[in-house]
């Protein structure tokens, strides 16, 4: 696969998460993931379009604009680009309104950071009313709200960003802050709500009478007491028990009330703690991507450097740091790139190869003998080794490594290393040199 | 906690539509693959 083709499949692989985000509502996170899979292809007309139109939905109409210009600039044939400038544009006072919103925004941004927030809140409450999508302007509205601890005003319009962008994290970090402060709108509406749903009578209330007949004596006595035991009998029979059934049926409907809030209040606790893990769970996606895809371009992008150094160091007859760049060079994340300037890197490699392989490994065997001789045996192992990485039955090196190895106090390895000489290449000097050093 | 002042430093304006043609103007449009081969190049031409 060609180094074009892979940065082409990356830019799609971030397309697609874009566009699950999208879906998804989560916009914040889509055009994160859609502004990734530009920097690998800028000729992604699908993810261009898409963050075009993420842009116009919240509300930043003059980026949507850019981007869908840009789109037709890169295609100008069967773009749907053009659908969307079209719908935007063909009604002038429409563009005309959204010019209208964005400059209100800046101006309100402005009286908020000169200590003008009335003038701040009032403007940006226009705004939401006219396009309650404008995320920027409700965050700013609902930070506004906070600073005056207006928490039931800035729960409201955090809610409202939450339902363009349901993952925008400066809302959800709003919303938390409110919660932390134990303040929400269902709160506030059954303390309410308790405090109206009981009229208990008070101690200097007084019933008055409809009628009043004036009574005297004996007649007055009767009257009395026949009207208590009439009046005790229709408490015992009648009031109580119909006011203790009212006051049941009252009591049970505010209790199915508040278990029907409970629920509703559950419900919401269960969707955001889930929206949150989703959330957490595409972060954590988004960034393994992202480091993956980062550390192998990184990586290729080393590689590419490598190559221009030891290009350079071999038209300048400096073969010893040729070599040296050689020993740490990977050629298999070389690609040739296919496109119009015929740019092919494979003889480049051949090049430096045939050179390498040819004497190479002496050159990385002479520079470790020159530390050897300075009594610097550390880089001279280093360098034998580097040797050894061109050419690894490379005796001289072998042997070199193995003298070093026993200057060095590190005797088991030396050991096995000259055994090694000896049984695999008996009838060599070095062997012979070996079995010196072994003492047989 | 949320400190309004630092939070507000957050914000910044919306890009204006009266801009759109100078953003559009100076927008530099490169990917992955234009840095590589623009690194290729300056390598052919200093050889």
């Amino acid at each position: 696969m060609t180094g074009r083709k892979r940065l082409k499949r990356i830019s799609n692989s971030y397309y697609n998460l874009g566009l699950k985000n999208a879906e998804a509502r989560n916009l914040s996170g889509a055009i994160i993931a859609l502004e990734k899979s530009l920097e690998f292809n800028k000729n992604n007309i699908e993810a261009r379009n898409l963050l075009g139109l993420i842009k116009f939905e919240i509300g930043e109409v003059a980026e949507a604009l850019v981007a869908w210009v840009i789109s037709i600039n890169i295609q100008s044939d069967n773009n749907r680009a053009e659908h969307f400038l079209y719908t935007v544009q063909k009604k002038e006072e429409v563009l005309e309104n959204y010019a209208q919103l964005i400059q209100k925004y800046n101006q309100a941004l402005i009286y908020a950071k000169h200590d003008n927030e009335d003038l701040a809140i009032l403007t940006l409450s226009r705004i939401m009313q006219t396009n309650p999508n404008y995320v920027r302007a409700g965050n700013l509205l609902a930070l506004l709200y906070l600073n005056k601890e207006d928490y039931i005003k800035a729960n409201k319009t955090v809610l409202k960003v939450l339902k363009t962008d349901k993952h925008n994290p400066i809302a959800l970090r709003y919303l938390n802050y409110i919660r932390e402060k134990k303040i929400s709108l269902d709160t506030d509406r059954h303390q309410l709500r308790d405090a109206l749903s009981h009229r208990k009578l008070e101690d200097d209330d007084v019933i008055i009478p409809n009628t009043y007949k004036n009574y005297i004596g004996l007649q007055t006595a009767i009257n009395i007491s026949l009207g208590l035991l009439i009046g005790c009998a229709a408490m015992l029979f009648l009031y109580f028990p119909t006011n203790k059934a009212a006051i049941n049926n009252a009591h049970n409907k505010e209790l199915i009330e508040l278990g029907e809030d409970l629920n509703t209040a559950n419900l919401a606790v269960t969707e955001l703690r889930q929206e949150n893990a989703d959330l957490s769970e595409e972060l954590s996606k988004l960034k393994e991507a992202e480091n993956t895809g980062e550390e192998s371009i990184t990586y290729a992008l080393t590689q590419y450097e490598t190559l221009i150094g030891m290009l350079d160091a071999y038209y300048k007859n400096e073969f010893e740091r040729m070599s040296d760049l050689y020993v740490s060079f990977d050629a298999s994340a070389i690609n040739d790139i296919d496109d119009a300037n015929q740019v092919a890197l494979s003889p480049i490699v051949d090049m430096i190869n045939i050179k390498a392989n040819a004497d190479g490994y002496i050159i990385l065997l002479e520079v470790g003998n020159r530390f050897y001789n300075s009594e610097d045996y550390e880089t001279a192992l280093s360098y034998y080794d580097k040797s050894l990485k061109i050419k690894a039955d490379y005796l001289p090196a072998l042997l070199k490594k193995a003298e070093t190895l026993r200057v060095l106090s590190r005797t088991e390895e030396s050991d096995n290393l000259l055994g090694e000489i000896i049984i695999n290449y008996p009838d060599t000097s070095e062997a012979a040199r070996a079995r010196e050093i072994r003492g047989y | 906690m949320i400190k309004f002042e630092e939070e507000l430093k957050y914000f910044k304006p919306s890009l204006e539509i009266s801009a759109v043609e100078d953003e559009i103007i100076k927008s530099d449009i490169t990917d992955l693959n234009d840095i590589v081969l623009d690194l290729l190049k300056s390598e052919g031409k200093e050889q």
